[in-house]
């Protein structure tokens, strides 16, 4: 039963708080900018404090152990440690506290790195003095803290993949590779995404149509890979394990339950509509560029390129990371194929990463390719057969006749990732791609557990990048896929039914559907759903009878973190 | 400097907490949350911003400076911007000076918090949305200003009441002592302690004295 919720036993009252505060010293990156002997004292000093201990590393292997012998030798039933990132460390933190018998919700995280010894690196004595005070509001929230049990729910075997790109594709096939059923989505009557369109690809110079082909043959034959075409999702609703989602295609309605989400929706090339005299004509994009090669129709004997067409500019700052590379491509296939056509690029920037990528930098130099700098603020000017550059090592404007210009524009966000965004309540970033969990540790989650990400949805990317990317996601994927359940946090909602009078303003107000009116011997009275919870918190600062009680951020935590400093010296 | 308490989602900030904190040695309360239409609940942050704009209304019309609370809007992808929007903000509460830290003062802003617990209010303010945008069952809206006055009005009830009710907890006293204390007329203040008489919060102390003095329950 995929939608199953079982949860243990409320956990026992922990008794008297006795709170253990572990500061770390973060090598020199805490220690090194605020007095941490001083920090170390004066939570030594705090109400309800029975131990105190510095680690030099309190994640490290000595540092975990240190907090659980102090948990059984201290008897401590709560622990605060005062170091880095929750974001980052919380869950390992919690699972020390879990080995060593305390439940892990009985565990505070006190910032002083990116909170106090990094933003105040020149204010030893503020930041100080501001490590002090968090603590003491972090052992003033501790003294409160109430053990919590996990709650468990079952996983759907099913996946769902929104975009049939070579992303897309790599994730379809890869998960169903092990096992498990997926529903592949694409927007377009046929699969292939961007790559439909490209000729050759760098740095192998295999062709495109034949990579994805191949892949598309592969995954239409794969076994319990169900392939939408012309489909839309619609809505979804429900949390990992039990994503319920409404699929259109091909006007039909389909209704299904997936585990997990994949995002593979790919990015679409920018039309530089007003720029550089571009008319799709003799002044074309490197896309269209690319198709006249790929059908044999490039007949010209002077072709300019110009990069960065609309990119890293004010507005659109960011670099699209393969324009570079695939106009040097097309220059080397170009005068590999007819020597006699002059090839010139008009570049801000050349990013050729890497070994291979720089090797046909190299090349096509070495083939007869005039690469020619410019600047921002005087970009090349283009009449109808003839740009003048200013080239910026020469010093003076250059004037080159041309056949065919070719502006290279960046991968732009797929039209409609706005909606998406909502339907899986999902984060972009400023320039509209999805945004990663975290850029570092968690590149190919979403912060929302079940959903992922890969490929150009989440930032330019090449074909190799693409490829690596989904087979990340696609494991991480797979991960509650093959477990057949997940822990969700139990940080939700809890309903007192004596308070409730059933005015429903906390359904209203919750849009996950995680608490509800139900009828009750005494009426309509609210109930927590605890699965599709979020813990937001909405409902309970709204509640008109404050009966409903934020497990984790209860009012009596938040308020007591708010008053701890009330009589501290400023 | 600004010392920092993690959330869930700006949609679990009770009005209550910030003046919970004003009450409580913070000068000023910032509540920054995902931007608009990127809530990572997907709408917490609008309940906040209606409940956070009828406080700031409450605040001015208690007489303090609304720059006390500030709302913003920020991805946790806006590291700069939010840096720059700690410096300014810091600067601008520098410029209004610290809270007073007077009883009176102290005893206003717990009738205040008390106030915006109070059930009327809360769900006045909560169903803003519900009132102002999309109308009763009959499809009658109150326009934003109405709406404003019903809910500030319900605060200012609120409030009466409770201030007298707080100042209570700390000393008995008659009704003149609570006109005084209170700025409110004599016979208000008799409205305000028979209702919080009959809600069983307050009762008459025994006495010969001109005046019958009250206390808390
Ligand atoms: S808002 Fe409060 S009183 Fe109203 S139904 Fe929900 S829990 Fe009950
Ligand atoms: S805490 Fe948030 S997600 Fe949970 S029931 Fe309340 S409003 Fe819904």
């Amino acid at each position: 039963m995929p939608d199953e919720v079982t949860q243990k036993e409320a956990a026992p009252d922990p008794g008297a708080p006795r709170i253990g505060v572990f500061v770390c010293h973060c090598g020199a990156n805490i220690a090194g900018f605020v007095d941490i002997e001083a920090i170390e004292n004066h939570a030594r000093a705090l109400p309800n404090v029975a131990f105190t201990q510095r680690n030099l590393y309190t994640c490290s292997e000595t540092g975990l152990r240190e907090i659980k012998t102090a948990i059984a030798a201290q008897k401590l039933n709560r622990v605060v440690v005062a170091s880095c990132s929750p974001r980052t460390h919380e869950p390992l933190f919690r699972s020390a506290c879990r080995e060593a018998g305390l439940n892990p919700f009985l565990f505070e995280f006190v910032n002083i790195r990116d909170q106090c010894s990094w933003v105040h690196m020149q204010q030893r004595e503020g930041a100080t003095r501001k490590a002090k005070e968090l603590i003491q509001m972090g052992v003033a929230r501790a003294a409160l803290l109430e053990p919590q049990e996990d709650i468990t729910v079952g996983v759907a075997g099913k996946a769902l993949i929104i975009g049939g790109g070579i992303s897309g594709i790599t994730a379809t096939m890869s998960i169903a590779r092990r096992g498990f059923q997926v529903i592949l989505v694409e927007r377009e009557k046929e699969l292939g995404g961007i790559l439909k369109n490209v000729h050759k690809l760098y740095p192998t110079m295999g062709s495109a149509g034949d990579l994805i082909g191949k892949n598309i043959r592969a995954v239409q034959k794969m076994p319990r890979v169900q392939v939408l075409t012309s489909a839309r999702l619609v809505e979804v609703s429900g949390f990992v394990g039990n994503y319920k989602v409404t699929i259109d295609s091909e006007g039909k309605r389909i209704e299904d339950t997936v585990g997990v989400i994949v995002v593979a929706t790919g990015a679409r090339l920018l039309t530089p509509e007003g720029l550089f005299q571009y008319n799709g004509r003799n002044i074309v994009t490197q896309g269209e560029l690319e198709l006249l090669l790929k059908q044999g129709r490039l007949d010209a004997d002077s072709i300019v390129m110009i990069q960065c067409v609309g990119a890293r500019v004010p507005g659109r700052e960011y670099c699209s990371r393969v324009c570079c590379m695939t106009a040097i491509k097309n220059a080397i296939l170009i005068r590999e194929a007819q020597p006699e056509t002059a090839v010139f690029v008009l570049y801000r920037d050349i990013q050729t990463y890497g070994t291979l990528y720089e090797e046909d930098y190299r090349r096509a130099r070495e083939l007869g390719v005039s690469f020619i700098r410019y600047n921002l603020s005087k970009p090349p000017v283009v009449s109808s057969d003839k740009v003048i550059v200013h080239d910026e090592l020469l010093g003076e404007d250059v004037p080159i006749p041309f056949d065919l210009l070719a502006l290279a524009t960046p991968l732009i966000p797929q039209a409609g990732f706005d909606e998406l965004s909502k339907a899986l309540k999902v984060p972009v970033d400023e320039n509209g791609f999805f945004l990663e969990a975290h850029a570092k540790l968690r590149p190919v989650d979403f912060a929302t557990d079940g959903i992922f990400l890969c490929g150009c949805a989440r930032w330019p990317s090449d074909i190799g990048e693409s490829v690596s990317q989904a087979l990340a996601a696609a494991a991480r994927a797979s991960i509650p896929l093959s477990q057949g359940h997940v822990k969700v946090e139990p940080i939700v909602s809890q309903v007192d039914q004596n308070r409730c009078i059933g005015c429903g303003l906390c359904e209203t107000v919750c849009s996950y559907v995680g608490i509800h009116l139900t009828d009750t011997p005494k009426g309509k009275k609210a109930e927590t759903i605890r699965a599709s919870c979020k813990g937001c918190g909405t409902c309970g600062a709204s509640c008109p009878q404050k009966a409903i009680r934020m497990s984790h951020f209860t009012d009596g935590q938040i308020e007591a973190q708010i008053c701890a400093l009330v009589g501290t010296d400023k | 400097m600004i010392r920092i308490i993690r959330v869930m989602c700006t949609g679990r900030v009770d009005p209550a907490f910030v003046v919970w904190a004003l009450a409580n040695e913070f000068d000023a309360v910032l509540v920054v949350g995902c931007r608009i239409g990127d809530c990572h609940y997907s709408s917490g942050n609008l309940a906040a911003r209606r409940r956070m704009r009828i406080l700031q209304a409450f605040i001015k019309k208690n007489g303090l400076p609304p720059e006390r609370l500030r709302v913003e809007w920020i991805s946790s992808a806006e590291a700069t911007k939010f840096s720059k929007l700690v410096e300014e903000y810091a600067g601008q509460v520098k410029a209004l000076g610290p809270m007073q830290k007077d009883d009176g003062t102290r005893l206003r802003l717990l009738a205040m918090k008390r106030a915006l617990e109070e059930e009327k209010v809360r769900w006045l303010i909560g169903n803003e949305k519900k009132l102002v945008e999309e109308g009763n069952v009959f499809g009658d809206k109150l326009d934003q200003e109405r709406f404003d006055a019903a809910v500030l009005g319900a605060l200012e009830d609120e409030f009466n009441k409770n201030l007298i009710a707080v100042a209570l907890e700390k000393a008995p006293a008659s009704v003149p002592e609570l006109a005084a204390l209170s700025g409110l007329k004599e016979p208000a203040v008799g409205e305000y302690l028979v209702a919080l008489e009959q809600a069983g919060r307050i009762a008459p102390v025994a006495g010969h004295e001109e005046y019958a003095r009250y206390t808390k329950i």
